[in-house]
């Protein structure tokens, strides 16, 4: 009878012994990964359950190492993070990174759509800034600020020889907030002084017009920001009155940004169509649609011009307009980035960029990018129709075909179309 | 049993798994709870982990690093099996971070190779090479990891130069005239990157920028910097090249005193000479296995000239061991470290109370421990020196493994020829108000030929 208590005990103490251990790994588990040794180890306060030096062990011991030994001071609060960032990249995805507090704030800067400023894309020039365009909505505008302005100081600073962007940074500021521009105009003897109150500026990201002595539309598209897609309307209205007979769309250089606004404009070509399909780790899929009822007709041959630099919602634009067949890409392979990325917020405002999930076109293609030990591209990309290299023989100004021998191909291919 | 008791055991036995289950994964999170680093806590990761951003929380090194894995392998696309392989790549990262062209890391073919060097052992074409900080800044500063590609580097930071430390003589480097001092600038059509042809550009770009320069003047000098960075290697990527292997061949061009030489140059396992006494010269690598053969060899003589030459590598914790051969027992410098306020002595506790009169030969190929061996003794009266200008290389170095066969440099300190003086002292005798006994080796290294 003894007996059989004892056995009866064992067998408790077995079975809730083991559920609780599938309870401790269980997270293990649902993350597709084998137990966690690290954990058992912490919470054994042990190293002894592995033969090898655990991970964090062999981590801590450099890091003391360093710290202790080198020949200078570190301090230990940038090896961390040194160790951090450095870690993170074994993983050997571009895309996949740790940003410590002063790079975390600058990206959340560069992701806001918004900022504060005058509304005026600036060039360098020897007595300045150059002003290349002045946005028609913007406060610099409204102010008197033309295209081909140079300014040549701010707040009374002489600004000749700066970097153009400590310019911009010295331009933008709090809305509400005035700064002071001495300004070189055409015609006007004297330099003018103009103030201009910052206002929240939503950046132009497409740019239009008809190429002068053909019935074909040149449109540029910066970026896929949230407002992208209002603009793309009102040019597609404004090129459209023209009476455009075909269309060149830019993406050069374009890269990416916000897949719901790539999608908003897809859904202009195709309706309720796969847009991408997205893998996560554990398995689960996710799929991207176009909009219903928000056709255009677009009857009018299209031309995509890409190039290395057009990555992301760029990609995935140019990629599923092409896999459904309604344009021809013109240009050099794009750049190849088939993921998703997360950014989570650490609390010391550090954060860390992790590719969650992988994106696939229509046509089921993988894009993304490989390279070689130089960095050289192997595989990944979009590949164009029409392939053309960018001729910089002679100093190019894009968007004019003169200069600008890609977009002369795909002005050449529409016209052969028309 | 009856069917009611059954039941009940049943009941109880599922309510024990059940509150197993749950025991466990509340034990998990108090585990993974430690040292929580995310600020979101609708995250699994720390579903009950309440923080408030800031940036004074300082979550100690080993729980962010822990908190870090356990993010990535729950939310990185792909599953996550090397936990080592994640330690490693932070080691990468802090010896990057460190800015130092001498502390390094290195990959487990490259460390390999590395500390076959150390015994005399080369593959490749036969030399040893080193970077040259282009400036005196740091490369890269506090958290900025290296570039990883090419282009990137010519962006931002400024890129030390390949040079040749030493050449194995006999070997296919040798025989294509490589010589020692010599920079590396295109292996196999791939461009060294080399920061005087950045800057030369970038000085162009600005002429131009201020409508100095017109585009036709810099548009060809345009043209070539960018077919050159289309295939450049950064310098680390040179050295590999050169370094590794022991079959096929190099297209090389390198730049011998100012002026660009090129060849093909065949990769094959070579050998530094090893201890030799022939005619009264020694050859001295230095190791741990001279220690012996020194000892024998200084028997009975008079003067014996010690040949430290073609020794651009080799093990520091030798050098007491040799010194102790070499001469009496005593203090031969000093190690400073910017991290103490007080530098260490640089001694000996056993030593040779009646060595023979030394001579040592040496050159720019004398560098590192070699050099370090040759300072003390002819900076202390107890050897001439004999020969040209040394390397200029007086780091202490650490030469760390870690388990995956990759490993580092890791710079300790910098040998001293004068005494042990407080950081103030020191710090005089470098703007010159004392004349030190380092500035005093330094001209009879200069002029090396004259002091026979």
């Amino acid at each position: 009878m003894k007996v059989k208590t004892f056995f009866k005990a064992l067998v408790f103490v077995i079975v809730l012994v083991d559920c609780m251990a599938f309870g401790f790994f269980w997270r293990d588990i649902g993350n597709h990964q084998g137990p966690s040794t690290a954990a058992l180890e912490r919470l054994l306060g042990s190293k002894v359950l592995s033969a090898n030096l655990p991970s964090d062990e062999l981590f801590n011991r450099n890091y003391q190492r360093i710290l202790s030994d080198y020949v200078k001071p570190v301090k230990p609060l940038d090896l961390k993070y040194a160790g951090i960032a450095g870690m993170v990249a074994s993983l050997g995805d571009p895309h996949t990174m740790f940003m410590p507090p002063q790079e975390a704030e600058e990206f959340n800067d560069e992701t806001k759509a918004n900022f504060g400023g005058v509304g005026a894309r600036l060039t360098q020039d020897a007595l300045g800034a150059g002003v290349f365009s002045s946005f028609e909505d913007g406060p610099a505008y409204a102010a008197g600020l033309r295209k081909g302005n140079v300014i040549t100081a701010v707040n009374g600073a002489n600004i000749a020889g700066k970097e153009l962007d400590a310019v911009v940074d010295m331009i933008k500021g709090k809305p509400g907030t005035v700064v002071h521009l001495t300004v070189v105009q055409a015609g006007k003897e004297k330099p003018v002084m103009i103030s201009i109150k910052r206002a929240l500026i939503t950046a132009p990201t497409v740019d239009g017009n008809v190429i002068p002595g053909t019935n074909i539309g040149y449109m540029s598209i910066l970026q896929f920001s949230e407002p992208t897609t209002g603009q793309f309307d009102k040019e597609i209205s404004a090129l459209e009155a023209k009476n455009i007979k075909g269309l060149v769309i830019d993406l050069r250089g374009n890269p990416g940004g916000l897949l719901e606004t790539a999608t908003d404009m897809l859904s202009r070509f195709v309706e309720d169509k796969v847009v991408v399909t997205m893998k996560f780790r554990d398995g689960k899929v996710e799929t991207d649609r176009t909009n219903s009822g928000e056709l255009h007709e677009f009857n009018y041959p299209i031309a995509i011009l890409i190039d290395q630099d057009s990555a992301s919602a760029a990609e995935i634009f140019s990629g599923c307009l092409h896999d459904y067949g309604k344009v021809t890409l013109v240009g050099t392979h794009s750049y190849g980035k088939a993921s998703v990325q997360n950014v989570f917020p650490l609390v010391d405002r550090a954060s860390a960029k992790i590719t969650i999930a992988r994106y696939f076109l229509p046509g089921g293609e993988y894009i993304g990018r490989e390279v070689d030990e130089d960095g050289v591209m192997t595989k990944g990309g979009l590949e164009p129709d029409v392939k053309v290299e960018l001729n910089t023989d002679k100093q190019v100004t894009f968007g004019d075909p003169v200069s600008d021998n890609q977009l002369a191909k795909a002005v050449d291919l529409l016209k052969s179309k028309i | 049993m009856n069917d009611v008791q059954k039941s009940w055991l049943t009941a109880s036995g599922i309510a024990v798994c059940v509150l197993g289950v749950y025991g466990g994964s509340q034990l998990r999170d108090s585990v993974d709870m430690r040292g929580a680093i995310l600020a979101d806590r609708s995250s699994p990761v720390v579903s009950t982990w309440v923080a408030s951003r800031d940036t004074k929380v300082e979550i100690p090194a080993v729980d962010y690093y822990n908190q870090m894995v356990g993010l990535l392998k729950q939310y990185y696309v792909q599953p996550i099996s090397n936990d080592q392989k994640l330690a490693v790549g932070a080691v990468r990262g802090m010896v990057a971070s460190l800015g130092d062209s001498q502390s390094l890391f290195m990959d487990p073919t490259e460390f390999h190779a590395f500390m076959n060097r150390q015994k005399g052992i080369y593959e490749g074409i036969g030399v040893d090479l080193y970077l040259a900080p282009f400036d005196k800044k740091p490369a890269t500063k506090g958290l900025v990891p290296p570039p990883e590609d090419a282009e990137e580097a010519v962006a931002t930071i400024k890129v030390p130069r390949v040079v040749v430390g030493g050449v194995v003589p006999g070997s296919p480097a040798d025989k294509a005239g490589i010589a020692v001092g010599d920079f590396i600038s295109d292996i196999d059509g791939h461009w060294v990157i080399d920061q005087e042809l950045i800057d030369k550009f970038r000085h162009m770009q600005g002429l131009f920028n201020q409508k100095k320069m017109t585009y036709a003047q810099i548009e060809p000098f345009q043209r070539e910097i960018r077919s050159k960075t289309e295939r450049a290697l950064l310098p680390i990527k040179a050295m590999d090249r050169l370094l590794l292997g022991n079959s096929g061949s190099v297209q090389l061009q390198w730049v011998h005193g100012g002026q660009s030489k090129s060849a093909t140059v065949d990769k094959v396992e070579t050998q530094m000479p090893g201890f030799t006494d022939a005619s009264g010269v020694v050859r001295l690598p230095i190791s741990q296995t001279s220690v012996d053969s020194l000892s024998s060899a200084l028997a009975g003589k008079r003067s014996v000239t010690i040949d430290l030459r073609n020794s651009p590598e080799g093990d520091y914790e030798a050098v007491p061991a040799l010194l102790a051969e070499l001469a009496p027992a005593g203090t031969y410098g000093s190690v400073e470290a910017d991290r103490n306020d007080f530098p260490e002595s640089f001694s000996t506790t056993k030593g040779n109370q009646h060595p023979p009169e030394l001579t040592l030969l040496v050159d720019k190929s004398t560098r590192g421990p070699a050099e370090i061996l040759a300072i003390s003794l002819s900076s202390h009266g107890k050897a001439t020196l004999r020969g040209s200008l040394t390397g200029g290389d007086l780091a202490l170095k650490q030469y760390v493994a870690l388990p995956d066969g990759s490993g580092y440099t890791l710079v300790t300190g910098k040998y001293r020829s004068y005494p042990p003086t407080p950081k103030q002292g020191a710090k005089q005798a470098k703007s010159g108000a004392n004349p030190d006994p380092k500035y005093a080796f330094a001209a009879a290294a200069v002029h090396g030929d004259r002091i026979r």
